[in-house]
């Protein structure tokens, strides 16, 4: 693991041990409110001041990424399984189906995901509690992003399905079932692993993006994402820097998945050279 | 190498990609249809409400569009519209969702044409200089590392704090994307044999770059242009939600806060066209220069 690694995977390991012990690292809630001291600045008492209802921004920022980092991590798990699970089943289960799932993942992919999350969301119920809505935010996310990924395990158990050992496999009595469980997952288990750190990094971003435009984690539960709607007071963030510090966790999260995906498989691997990207959900 | 599918002539393949659209816009519309048939308040009137009409009414404008026709029917109405450019009627803008499109579909376009072009030719210009100038690398990469962390949102804000236009976020978003596709397409063609050879000759590295690695490697650099666009499109909605640019994509969060199903479904079908219409250009294009390089 080079240094660049190290640093990552611990500043990682750091933010979500944090996020996890947020009860221990805060001295306050994410929702209490002091109405006394709204709009603070930074200060002993309020590490990156308050907000507008008096809430201490500290604590909303390492309560919202345990929200934020409990999402990704959950919708990209649903996809990924998902998407292994059309891709290898239309691999195996013939022509017909292969043309069938095939023009679905087509139309999938052909319309921006985003419009897709926007229609789906305007389908449910806007006005939910607080933690329906993290349920609806990661189980949407992780419904629709299955179809880029789907592609690649079809084409991988594409090339499982017609390799010798697998020949020998049926030739020896093996059932379908049997073909799966033993041979089809195994070997698909690095290309679903992959996948499911290609992701992560993808799916928060998305549920910032999701949060940010009031279709997410709804209030007072707190989400980098739904914590960015400070900004949109766009004329006082010069004078109050501070209030982009969900922005500055949501880059150092991001950058830390991407400098630990794998060397070729990487979204975004700028820096080491080399790696394809993955198209984001916005 | 020459490929079955590199021999498809170009009105073959501009007829493929027609059939493509044209496909997903049927399959789509259907799609659309059945969400609008099944959304919150679909089969619902306001006279269920209006306290001024009597029960006998209310019940008779019930019965009246329970014998509405059927989902079959329904569908063929709809596809009938569609292919009649009648899109529909918005509920929350009460106006006909052609005419909203129309109006806001010019300004998101010119926004992603400006946007798009604008990354294109940084992450072009920046792979470039990457591949040649090895040393140059970490910059490029530390800015499309850092585009790439950020969501688009919060770039819009940024730009907006500087008092630049929402196109600027558009382009720091698709940079990353242009640039890292780019610079790995330009990085394999410099690691072609006749590059290494014509190094070896001691050809000057920039006409080397210029004359075989930017030569090989453009036909696919054509192609990242409809990714570009696949990349963009999307990435407007946060975009000209917090800029409040009156685009298409601002129009598409509006209609979802409002649940205003006709204008989401098609604005999700429109985007697809653009996309796709982006996608298929660019792969025209690209098939087109690969010829003439031979």
């Amino acid at each position: 693991m080079t240094a660049l690694r190290m640093v990552a995977a611990s500043t990682l390991a750091l933010i979500v041990a944090a996020s996890i012990g947020a009860g221990a690292v805060c001295r306050r809630g994410y929702a209490d409110q002091d109405r006394e001291h709204p709009n603070e600045p930074p200060s002993r008492e309020h590490p990156l001041g308050t907000d507008e209802l008096g809430r201490d921004r500290f604590s909303r920022l390492v309560y919202g990424g345990r929200v934020s980092l409990l999402i990704a991590p959950a919708a990209a798990a649903i996809s990924t399984a998902l998407a292994a699970a059309i891709g290898a089943a239309t691999a195996a289960l013939g022509r017909r189906w292969h043309r069938t799932v095939s023009a679905a993942m087509d139309l999938f992919l052909a319309m921006p995901t985003i419009l897709i999350l926007l229609t789906a969301r305007a389908l449910l119920p806007l006005n939910t509690s607080p933690w329906l809505s993290i349920v609806i935010t990661c189980g949407l996310l992780g419904c629709l992003g299955w179809a880029q990924s789907a592609r690649v395990f079809r084409e991988r158990a594409a090339s499982l399905l017609a390799s010798d050992f697998m020949l020998q496999a049926r030739a020896s009595g093996s059932n379908t079932f049997r073909t799966f469980v033993a041979h089809i997952v195994p070997n698909l288990r690095p290309a679903i692993t992959a996948q499911f750190w290609i992701a992560t990094p993808l799916f928060v971003l998305a549920e910032a993006n999701l949060s940010l435009l009031g279709l997410g984690v709804s209030e007072p539960a707190p989400s980098w994402g739904n914590m960015l709607r400070e900004l949109e007071n766009y004329a006082s963030v010069p004078e109050r820097p501070w209030v982009l510090a969900p922005a500055l966790a949501l880059l150092i999260v991001v950058c830390c998945l991407h400098l630990l995906l794998p060397a070729r498989s990487g979204t975004g691997s700028a820096l080491r050279g080399g790696g394809a990207v993955c198209q984001p959900l916005h | 190498m020459n490929t079955g599918r590199h021999t498809l002539g170009n009105s073959a393949l501009f007829w493929g990609h027609v059939f493509r659209i044209a496909t997903t816009v049927l399959a789509g519309g259907l799609l659309g249809a059945t969400l609008v048939r099944i959304a919150p308040g679909s089969g619902v009137s306001d006279q269920d409400w209006d306290a001024r009409l009597s029960a006998a009414t209310v019940a008779n404008s019930r019965e009246r569009r329970a014998a509405e026709p059927g989902l079959m029917r329904f569908y063929a109405e709809y596809l009938k519209g569609m292919a009649h450019g009648d899109l529909g009627w918005s509920t929350s803008f009460d106006c006909p969702v052609t005419e909203l499109v129309r109006a806001r579909l010019p300004l998101s376009m010119a926004t992603l044409a400006r946007g798009v072009g604008a990354a294109l030719a940084a992450g072009i210009a920046a792979a470039f200089l990457a591949v040649w100038r090895r040393g140059l690398a970490f910059l490029p990469g530390a800015l499309a590392m850092i585009c790439l962390s950020i969501p688009a949102a919060v770039l819009a804000f940024m730009m907006l704090v500087q008092g630049w236009p929402g196109t600027w976020a558009l382009a720091f978003a698709v940079f990353p994307h242009a640039y890292l596709y780019s610079r790995n397409l330009m990085a394999d063609a410099a690691a072609a044999p006749h590059v290494l050879a014509a190094h070896a000759r001691g050809i000057r590295p920039a006409r080397v770059m210029l004359n075989h690695v930017l030569r090989l490697a453009a036909p696919q650099i054509l192609a990242v242009a409809g990714l570009a666009v696949a990349i963009g499109f999307p990435a407007l909605v946060p975009i000209e939600v917090v800029c409040d640019s009156p685009g298409l994509l601002q129009l598409a969060w509006k209609a979802a806060l409002s649940r205003d199903m006709p204008i989401l479904v098609n604005v999700t079908l429109v985007a697809a066209v653009v996309v796709m219409a982006g996608n298929a250009a660019s792969d025209i294009a690209s098939r087109a220069a690969r010829r003439v390089a031979g």
